[in-house]
Order: structure tokens, then sequence, then C-alpha cells
């Protein structure tokens, strides 16, 4: 964590949001997986229940998996 | 910088009229304020307005733990749609807002605002809740574990949201993902057993679990042998194999059909469904349905710590009743530890239940998961198959069966509470399987129908075997090759988690650090008497257990010994201290905005030698805050007022059900002397009064300046005054030199005086005075007392002269104004 960081919690008006803008600047980092990004976020800006999530990011990369399935298939 | 103007309610708590509390001077500028009123008389129906006007949730949290729900707010003859609080509030550039919520009884959760902008700005304006109550002070000492003490500064500093994320994260999202993936081990493993139960028929079963592919390709080649087909090299080419063997048995369209039956008869004989978990689910939801009656006790659960650390401190001895210090049950102290040990194991054994309740809701839900998949598999594949093949065929229990997992799954995401809801009958494992059966019947009923040759149907079987075990070989790979992906996947899952769980702890961290230094100044205004330095607030992430990184402890110096948690070593009203320490350090550094702090009975937490200290506190650090301090103890409001005059001080006169508190102007105790004297019938009443104020004071003073006071009890004798006289006209005499006697101690003289008149009318007897006290006696006496105090209170900062350390015949107010040193003889003349 770092000095930036720091500041931009205090300064966020509410943890939560303070949150969402920490998971943001994450999506700006290639090489973090944005879609798990943007899920979390959505989690935090939702208040989605600790179970829900991890069924999401389950579903998530069983979704991923059929994809990856479906390109072999078609060859790509 | 946002100060408070006046709070007004009505309908809600116990208060049921329009009540308002003015926090301004006579200016009408906010200031300071103090309320008195004995128990019970509506003092904290103002702090529950304002915590439930202040939360943006509209909670009142100390009301959750007596599991009081929203809809007990109102006061209970409330008119619907009539309850309401509304604050008045003026920023730095002296704009005043008024926002008013009012409590709608269709939906108690969701109160309605008066503008939905001004509330969103009011609740930026502070991190930390601006309002502390005795309870949660006692509440922060007690709960002594480190994840409590995380979770109380969680919410005293404002991160509850990072902690519920980070929870979230730690112990749903993060086990999840490794339940998913070992759900896919178990796949596997089913698979391979399939597998090694067909080769098993010609070779023995292996002894690893996993199926070997040169196992199987060589039960494969025989069974291609037996029907002169040419051997496979891979156990990916048995599907192929498979239908080599049914092409050279194809004749007709007929046989085609009986291939396809044999096919999916292989199949639906190799379909299972989970046994258990239909018995698992009744099992558990009676278990919930019975847990959740228990609604009166789980309410308590939120006090459990309070009861452990209540168990610690409580001895057991003899005396007097004394209250539950978590309930507020007044019990006899024999039999106090009892109760809360008692109270301890009730609720210990319903936390118990509570947490294996929730890990097993865990695990039924990856088994339910895992379930919907193989029955969406089974559907789209054999039972289709079947649907096609054979006249009659049914589904309709394997839909149920869906349907009922969803639901399941649906209801275990939602909670405990939702669980009761979903019945899996006893009979669906019997029925579903019979309904299998029933489909596998019809099926050899066809096969036999179409009377093949021997050899046809011993052509068909092998196709069939051959086809499942390809078909499973297939899905063994699959699974295998899931599983790998769902490793990577899960390696980018947790590198996100892990980025954001060390986001949430540093910021948890920087927190702590910024208020550290904070937190021993503030401790050691409140206890200068103890050699306690480097207190610091520790977020802990060695430890490997649950709680990694979501414990803090606190650790200080104590006399130069670092101590690690502090409640090894603190008392408790040091510890008392250093929870009030750490809030006000949490209010100063994140609230800078909302510059107003509601302490509820605070000081009942400290005995009343460091109650001063909290006054000086507010005096010295918090002197640009609005303080508003509620108190049923007249003594510590009368001490406030001498201190802080310029304050607005209330009193609650009286308490009706119909018309709530009757709040008042409080004048200062000499000022009110002073009114009632007007009556000269009422020099008793004002003589009442004034003792009861002189004989605090002496006793205060005596303690400033460290007078030693004689011990002088007797039965026989009325209790007098003049011990504390004495001892303090000890210490005074010190200022006198020769016959040049200091003003303060001739003035104290002067009192003693009076002192037949200033006696303690509630308990000590008046014997030996006339029967009767004119007013002019009593205006003496008062003027007496004002007299001196002038000589030992300082004018500007209103404390008290104190001995100053290692000097003698010097004392001095706490910021050093007033001065009171040796007298210096008047020049002799030669």
């Amino acid at each position: 964590m770092n000095e930036d960081t720091n500041k931009r919690m205090e300064k966020s008006p509410t943890a939560r949001e303070g949150l969402v803008s920490y998971l943001k600047s994450l999506s700006m980092d290639n090489s973090l997986d944005r879609e798990v990004v943007e899920l979390l976020s959505k989690a935090v800006v939702e208040k989605t229940d600790g179970p829900i999530i991890a069924t999401q990011v389950i579903e998530l990369i069983s979704a991923r998996y059929a994809q990856t399935k479906k390109d072999k298939t078609k060859g790509i | 910088m946002l100060k408070l103007k006046k709070i007004k309610l009505k309908g809600f708590r116990g208060i049921l009229a329009e009540k308002e509390l003015d926090l301004t001077d006579q200016a009408g500028a906010p200031t300071s304020f103090s309320l008195y009123g004995t128990n019970s008389t509506g003092k904290t129906s103002f702090v529950d307005a304002l915590e439930w006007l202040l939360s943006s949730d509209s909670k009142i949290n100390w009301l959750q733990r007596e599991d009081a729900k929203a809809k007990a707010y109102p006061h209970q003859n409330a008119t619907a749609g009539q309850s309401f609080v509304e604050l008045t509030f003026s920023d730095s550039e002296g704009r005043t807002t008024t926002l008013r919520k009012t409590f709608d009884e269709a939906h108690p959760n969701s109160p309605v605002l008066s503008s939905e902008d001004d509330f969103n700005h009011l609740y930026s304006t502070f991190v930390i809740k601006p309002y502390l109550r005795y309870m949660e002070v006692i509440d922060f000492v007690y709960n002594q574990t480190g994840s409590n003490k995380y979770r109380l500064l969680a919410d005293w500093m404002g991160f509850e949201e990072e902690l519920e994320f980070q929870e979230k994260i730690v112990l749903k999202v993060l086990p999840g993902i490794t339940k998913a993936g070992e759900l896919l081990d178990i796949k596997a493993l089913q698979l391979n057993t399939a597998i090694n139960a067909v080769i098993s028929g010609i070779q023995a079963p292996p002894n690893t679990l996993s199926a070997s592919e040169s196992d199987v390709v060589a039960f494969v080649n025989k069974v291609l042998a037996a029907n002169a087909q040419q051997a496979v090299f891979a156990a990916n080419e048995v599907e192929d194999a498979a239908d080599k063997i049914s092409v050279g048995s194809v004749t007709s369209e007929t046989t085609k059909k009986l291939v396809a039956l044999s096919n999916t008869k292989t199949g639906l004989e190799l379909v299972t469904f989970n046994p258990t978990i239909g018995e698992h689910w009744r099992a558990f939801a009676a278990d919930t349905v019975t847990f959740l009656k228990e609604k009166d006790v789980i309410s308590k659960l939120n006090s459990i710590s309070l009861y452990e650390r209540a168990a610690q401190v409580v001895g057991v001895g003899d005396g007097d009743a004394c209250p539950c210090p978590v309930c507020g049950t007044s019990w006899e102290r024999t039999k106090l530890g009892e109760h809360i040990r008692s109270e301890l194991a009730t609720l210990s054994e319903l936390r118990e239940r509570k947490k294996k309740l929730e890990g097993h809701l865990d695990g039924l839900l990856a088994e339910i998961r895992q379930e919907l998949t193989n029955l969406q598999l089974v559907k789209d594949s054999h039972y289709k198959s079947a649907k096609t093949l054979v006249m009659g065929a049914t589904e309709d229990k394997l839909v149920t069966y869906l349907k009922l997992m969803g639901d399941a799954q649906t209801a275990g995401l939602k909670g405990l509470g939702m669980v009761g809801g979903i019945d899996i009958p006893a009979d669906t494992y019997r029925e579903l399987t019979t309904e299998r059966d029933a489909l596998i019947a019809k099926i050899k009923d066809a096969i036999q129908a179409i009377r093949p040759s021997d050899e046809d149907a011993r052509r068909a079987k092998d196709s069939a075997t051959l086809k499942v075990l390809g078909t499973n070989w297939k899905l063994l790979e699959e699974v295998t090759r899931e599983r790998t992906f769902f490793v990577e996947e899960s390696v980018k899952v947790m590198t996100v988690c892990q980025k954001l769980t060390d986001a949430i702890q540093a910021g948890v961290t920087s927190r702590f650090t910024s208020i550290s230094s904070d937190i021993g100044k503030y401790f050691g205004i409140l206890r200068p008497d103890k050699k306690i330095t480097d207190i610091e607030i520790v977020l802990k992430t060695e430890s490997t257990g649950r709680a990694a990184g979501r414990s803090a402890e606190i650790q200080l110096s104590y006399f130069d010994v670092q101590v690690k948690p502090a409640y090894k070593v603190l008392s408790e009203s040091l510890l008392n201290s250093l929870g009030l320490a750490i809030y006000l350090a949490c209010v100063k550094r994140f609230n800078s905005e909302a510059r107003f702090i509601v302490l509820d009975d605070i000081m009942n937490s400290l005995d009343i030698s460091h109650r001063d200290t909290i006054l000086q506190l507010i005096r010295t650090e918090f002197s640009d805050y609005q303080i508003v301090l509620l108190t049923h103890d007249g003594y510590w409001f009368d001490r406030v007022h001498r201190e802080f005059p310029s304050w607005n001080f209330k009193k609650i006169l009286s308490w009706s059900y119909a018309g709530g508190p009757l709040i008042d102007i409080a004048p200062e105790t000499l000022a009110e002397v002073q009114t009632i004297l007007g009556d000269e019938t009422q020099a008793v009443d004002a003589a009442r009064k004034l003792t009861l104020y002189v004989e605090g004071r002496l006793s205060e003073l005596c303690e400033s300046i460290e007078a030693k006071v004689r011990f002088n009890y007797s039965g026989k004798k009325p209790p007098t005054m003049s011990e504390l006289l004495d001892g303090l006209g000890g210490q005074l005499k010190q200022l006198n030199k020769g016959v040049t006697i200091h003003p303060a101690f001739t003035a104290l003289n002067e009192i003693k005086l009076s002192e037949p008149v200033m006696r303690n009318f509630v308990s000590h007897a008046r014997t030996n005075t006339p029967a009767g006290l004119s007013a002019e006696e009593v205006r003496l006496a008062l003027t007496r007392w004002m007299t001196f105090e002038k000589q030992v209170v300082c004018e500007t900062c209103h404390t008290d002269i104190r001995k100053i350390a290692n000097r003698d015949n010097a004392f001095e107010c706490e910021q050093g104004e007033l001065r009171l040193v040796r007298m210096t003889p008047p020049a002799t003349m030669e």
C-alpha cells in the first residue's frame, strides 16, 4: 500500500467509496483480471452477501471455461 | 465546521410529546451543553434520536443487541407518521440547516428524509460516529479478543465497511473457490471410480484411484478383438471404437435402434443421485428452525464477549445487590457470578451451534451446486435420449428434484433464516431412483421387443459398454482440464482479493498509526499517575488463524516494559481511560468537519478521582469542539458547571409518560442558593443545598492540595465538616509567614464560623445549633464561602488550586494563572 492509497482512503467520504475507488485503480492494472475487479466493485456497491459473491466468482470462471471450450471447437 | 443548534423530536423512544434541546448560547450560536437528569427521565432518548438521524442506515446499534428493531423506535403511543427527529446545525459560515427524519410505519427501515442531498452531505461530514455511550466504553474494554477489538475499532474509526468486505473475501469467497475446486476433484474421483468399475470386469481394480489409461486401452482392445475390430492406442479413441462395433452389427434400422437403446440403458444404469443430500438438508433445516426459535437468546449473542470479560472480572463475595454489567439485572453479589456464568454457558453453546450451522450450510451449498450440474447433464443426455426412444418415458421426478435443488440453493444463499422454507420430502431419492429404474425397465422391454440375435445383443452390449467407457474417459479428461483451468483462474481471483485485503489492512494500519500519538497524549492527560507510554494499536497479521489480518491489539510500555495486549497489565479503570482516549483520538483525527461530540454518561466507567481529568482533556484538546454531556450524576454535573460556566446547562426536572421529560435551565448551585434565599422562609432548603455543595468542594480541595484529613468517625458524636476544614487549613497554613497570614487561610477560618449552618442535613443530625435558621445566617455562610472560593479557584481557567509537585508552600491552578505562595513578611524597620 503506498501513500497515495492511504490518502485516498482517508479522504474518501465513506469506506465503501474508498474501496470502489481503490478497485477502480486496480482495473487500470493490466496484470490483474479486470472482470474480477469489476465483479468485486459491484459487490461492494451493492453490498452483496459473501456466499453470493463466491457463487458469482465461480460462475464467472465456469462461463470462461465454457467459452474457452466453445472457442476451441470453433478453432479459434 | 459543523455544530449543533437544536435537537427536536416527537413520538420517538421515551418521548411522546414534542421536545427539543436548544444547544445555543445567548447569542444563538452553538455552544457546549450539559444535560442532567436522574435515571429513566429521557436523556438517552435524545442520544438514540441523534444516532437514528445520523446513521445512514437509520439504525440504533446499541438497541440491536436487545433485538429492538426499527419498529421499536417510535413511542408506543405515537400517531402514525408523527414520529420524527429534527436536527438544526450550522456550518463555519454560519449557515443554518434543519434536517428532519420521519419514521414510516409502512417501511420501518426506510424513514422519510426532508432532503436526501442534505442528509448525504451531513453523513459525509464525519467518519467516526460523533456519540459515545457509557456501555460502549465498557464494551470496548471488556471485549478482550483481538478480533472483537478490531470490530469495535472498525466501528469507531469508520472502517466497518472495509472490515465487512474483508470478511466476505476471507471467510466466504476464498473458501468458496477452494470448495468448488475440491468438488471438481470429487467429480474426477467419481469418473475414475466409474471407469475402474467397468474395466474391473476383466482386470482386478487398480490400487490407485486414478484410472490408468493403459488399463483402459487393454480392456477396450480385448472387447474389440472379440468383435474382430482393430486395436486402439489411446483411451480417447474408445468412443469411435464403440461406433465401429455398432457399425459392424448394423444391418437395419431396427439394429440401429438396438444400439441406441443399449447405449441409453447403460448410461442410465450409471446415473447416480446424491443419496444423502435430501436427508442432510432436512436435518439441517430442522436444526436451523429449532435454533431460530430461540430468538430471545439469539438476540443476546452480541453480548457474549461482554459476558466473557465480565466472568473474569466479577469477583464473588458478600455484599449489596449489584447490577450485572451486561444486562443490568440486579443480583446479590454472590449470585452475580453465577448469573454471568450461566448466561455465558447458554450463549457460548448457542454461538457454537450457530457457527456449526453456518459451516454446515456452506458445505451443503457446495454439494447442491454439484448436484445441480450433475442433474442438468443427466437430463440433457440420458433422459432426453430415453424420451425419444421409448413411449411413456417420464422425467417428472427429475424435473421436480432439479427445481427443489435450485430453490434450496437460492434459500441457502440468503442465509439461515430462509432454509426452513424449503422442504425436500423424504421420498425424493426413492422416487428419483424408481423413475430412473422404470426408464431402464422400459428400455429393456424395448430391447426385448426387438428380439435381437445373441450375436447382435452381445455386439450392442459391447458397443454400449465401450461408449460409456469412452464418454467417461473424455469427461475425465474434460474435468482434469477444467480443474487446471480453474486453478489458473483462481490464482487471478486470489491475486485481486489479496491486493484488496492488503489495501484494507494498510488503510487500517495507517489509521492506527496516525492516531497512536494522540491516544498516548490523551491517555497521559487522563491518567498522569501512571508511567504508561508508547501506546500503539497494532494490526495482528502474524497469526495464522482465521482472524489473521482482522485482529487488533493495543500495545504499550508499562514502566518501560513493552506489553501486548494492554489488558495483561492494565486495571479496569486504566482500560476505561484507554477506551476513552482511543475514541476521542479517533474523533479528533477523522472527523474534521463535524465538530461536535455527544458523550452519554461516559464518566461512569471512571472513579470519582479520575473524572476531573476528562474535563482537563476537553479543555486542553477539544476546546474547538462542541461537547454535549449527558449525565445522571448531580455531583459531576455541578463539577462541569463550575469548570465550564460558559456552557449551556439544563436539567430534567421530571418525566411523565405523556409529557416526556420536563427540561429547565440548570443554574449553578451557588446561584441557585442565592435565588432560594430570595424567599426568607426557604432558608433551611438553601442551607441544605449549600451544605452539600460545600462538603463536596472541601473534599475536592483537600484532594487537590493533598491535605491530610483526619479520620474521626464516632457513632456517638455527630459528624461535622471540621476534619475537612482542619485538613485544608493545615495545608494552607504553610502559606503564612509568622504573623503574616495568607488571605486564603483567613477566608477559610471565616468559613469555620459558619460551619454549624453548613451541615449535611440529609445524613447528619443538627444537634449543636439552634432549632431554626435565618436567611441571614445562610446568606453570610454563602458570602464567606464565595470569598474563600475566589481565593482558591482560578477565574480564568475555573480550576482549583493544586499542589505543585516537589514544592512545599505553593499551589497553583491548572494553567498556572492563579498561584498561591508563602507570604512575604513586610519589611521591618531597622
